[in-house]
């Protein structure tokens, strides 16, 4: 999927480097280096999402986005944040941020985030009482799953993994993103404890099929479709 | 005494013990002095008196004697005055009283019971005269009635009064000391708290306590200049280390993808998770540093701990799965406390996975929390190698690695420290048992 990016960002290196890395997975990135030319281009541009940089010059990302708010441009926002802002973080989400990234911005775990947030619009528009990826079937609301008709003996931790997993479509989860969603934890373990839990699925789904869960070295988990 | 006087209290008990010795020996004293002073002019008066009656050694003739007596009654006032002039077998000659009892030679006192005619109390003097003769001239010591104990009423009034002032401005005196001290104290816990920003209340009479106040204030405002100084060296250097460490690996994750790299692929992933590793490192700097600063404090809620105890055990279970160990999870009765919900997950996930990632396949951890006098009392412990008295320190210190092999930034165990002051608690090492292993406990006020 092709996504048309604006990024806000006053690191000049950075933002370099992120759009060129957005762009590696396809996407048309636009830049700005701060909020008044950011306003500029989205009034003369439909964005389909955009990244913005808390700490910026003229114009703070967090007032932009109010502004935006205000005016009614509803387009998805995803912010960029320093460490150890939590409070801010929340004021974030108040003033109508969809998520956050904590700087540096790895650019895979970026390019998840952005499918999730944009698959996270349109699944509230279309709510079902089950979700399926291949042969494999989950019913949040009854906590359960199938894969090939059977059912699964899932332990609550695997349950929420694979359904995260299902939701994603076949996109990489990231193992922040998992830990955010499984835990509501805001810290990422420095051991493997996702993969831990990820094996003791992927064991329990090998038993009805093939391994379906695919490892992206380093960031997380897809579904193979 | 002066054990006790070197607390306020103790001072405050003994100087008024001695204020009370010392006005009621005054007091005792001056009564007393008065009493022998009167005397003593009474004394004077009755002798002169007796002198002027009748000279020593010109021995008057009993006519003449009746004769002054009679000339002295009538000529001068002397109601307060009594004279008697006996003859040899004790019969009055003249006088205007009696007395009840017969009176040796000399000075002597009187009193009510003496039933004195027409007088009170007083002193009498008595002399020989030829003939068998005696003169005695009595003179009143208490120019009122009920003169002595009007005079003890006055004494203890006066007295009393001075002791009530003493003794009510002493207590507000320490009061307000003590006032003044427990402002002091509070500001103090609070920093030691981590809240540098309390100060000593200046109540702005420029007293010795205002400039006390303000010049431990102006050393608190150095130490929060000096702390936040070092803080922002230690926060810039891990945020300014940080950006251009992740535009490297930016830089290898690019490198990474293109086409063209496929033969140094492997390296490249290997140097990007490296990188990682670093920033992770910077991550938990900056992350003790955010904790330090307080500032969470702010979003403290009620939370369930026994709860979330079983969350993070079930989240780290795998892991110990994986190696063969097993985490028991013993009785959980601490019940809610306040805090960062977060952090406490933090805490809790460090402690389990420091005790797994250390132990050997095999090992038992065990994690259990109850509710003790001084609120929750939170223990882990393994049967694993344990750490030795004089490593604990380290352990608790940041990269106070044991072990320079495996994997960790040997902040975990900071940072759970770290979170546990944070929440006005402790976190202490010790044995799990004499076999060896690692008790780590950490004490929440509830």
């Amino acid at each position: 999927m092709s996504l048309h990016i604006l990024l806000v960002e006053d690191d000049r290196q950075l933002q370099r480097q992120l759009a060129a890395q957005l762009s590696q997975f396809g996407h048309e990135v636009q830049a700005a280096d701060d909020g008044r030319k950011a306003l500029v281009l989205l009034g003369q541009h439909a964005f389909d999402i955009l990244i913005l940089d808390w700490m910026l010059p003229h114009l703070d990302g967090i007032d932009l986005l109010r502004q935006l708010r205000e005016s009614g441009m509803n387009v998805p926002v995803l912010m960029l944040t320093a460490l150890g802002q939590i409070p801010d973080k929340l004021e974030g989400f108040e003033a109508g941020a969809d998520d956050y990234v904590v700087k540096p911005v790895d650019a895979l775990e970026l390019n998840a985030r952005l499918h999730a947030l944009l698959r996270a619009r349109r699944v509230t528009e279309q709510p079902t009482d089950t979700v399926s990826a291949g042969d494999i079937l989950v019913s949040p609301t009854r906590v359960l799953a199938w894969r090939g008709g059977q059912a699964l003996n899932l332990s609550r931790t695997e349950f929420n993994l694979l359904l995260e997993l299902v939701r994603a479509d076949g996109q990489v989860v990231t193992r922040a993103m998992l830990i955010e969603r499984i835990w509501g934890h805001d810290f990422v373990p420095t051991t493997n404890i996702i993969d831990s839990h990820v094996k003791h699925l992927r064991a329990k789904l090998i038993q009805h099929g093939d391994d379906p869960i695919g490892t992206v070295r380093g960031i997380g988990y897809q579904l193979r479709a | 005494m002066i054990g006790t006087a070197r607390s306020l209290r103790g001072l405050t008990i003994a100087f008024l013990c001695l204020f009370l010795t010392v006005t009621t020996l005054a007091g005792l004293g001056t009564f007393f002095a008065t009493l022998s002073m009167i005397n003593v002019l009474v004394d004077k008066r009755i002798a002169f008196e007796s002198a002027e009656l009748a000279p020593t050694g010109t021995g008057l003739s009993r006519g003449e004697l009746v004769r002054r007596i009679r000339e002295l009654t009538s000529q001068r006032d002397t109601g307060d005055l009594g004279l008697l002039l006996t003859d040899a077998q004790g019969r009055t000659i003249i006088g205007n009283t009696r007395f009840s009892r017969a009176l040796p030679s000399g000075f002597s006192s009187l009193n009510r019971q003496d039933r004195i005619e027409g007088l009170s109390a007083g002193r009498v003097f008595v002399r020989d005269l030829h003939g068998g003769m005696r003169l005695a001239v009595f003179a009143e010591t208490e120019p009122i009635d009920d003169y002595f104990s009007a005079r003890k009423l006055i004494y203890i009034t006066g007295f009393g009064a001075i002791v009530l002032v003493v003794l009510i401005g002493l207590l507000l005196f320490r009061r307000l000391i003590g006032q003044r001290i427990e402002a002091m104290r509070t500001t103090v816990e609070s920093i030691i708290d981590g809240d540098l920003s309390q100060r000593v209340p200046v109540v702005g009479d420029g007293g010795e306590f205002d400039q006390q106040a303000a010049a431990f204030n102006r050393m608190l405002d150095r130490i929060g200049q000096l702390m936040a100084e070092v803080r922002n060296v230690s926060n810039d250097i891990s945020h300014e280390l940080r950006t251009p460490l992740a535009r490297l690996r930016n830089e290898l994750a690019l490198l990474e993808q293109r086409s063209d790299a496929e033969p140094l692929r492997d390296q490249l992933a290997l140097a990007t998770a490296q990188a990682d590793d670093l920033l992770g490192m910077f991550g938990a700097l900056l992350r003790i540093a955010e904790i330090e600063s307080g500032a969470r404090r702010a979003g403290f809620r009620s939370l369930d701990f026994d709860a979330l105890i079983a969350d993070i055990a079930d989240m780290v279970r795998p892991l110990a799965e994986d190696d063969n160990q097993r985490l028991i999870v013993g009785p959980c009765n601490a019940g809610t406390l306040v805090g960062d919900r977060q952090l406490l997950s933090q805490l809790l996930h460090n402690l389990l996975e420091n005790a797994l990632r250390h132990g050997p396949e095999g090992t038992t951890v065990r994690i259990s929390a109850e509710r003790g006098d001084h609120g929750v009392v939170l223990v882990v412990t393994d049967d694993g190698p344990g750490i030795s008295q004089d490593q604990r320190a380290l352990v608790l210190r940041r990269f106070g690695r044991i072990e320079r092999r495996g994997s960790g930034h040997g902040l975990g165990l900071p940072l759970a420290d770290a979170i546990a002051r944070l929440h006005c608690g402790t976190l202490t090492l010790g044995d799990a048992g004499p076999e060896g292993g690692l008790k780590i406990t950490v004490v929440l006020p509830a």
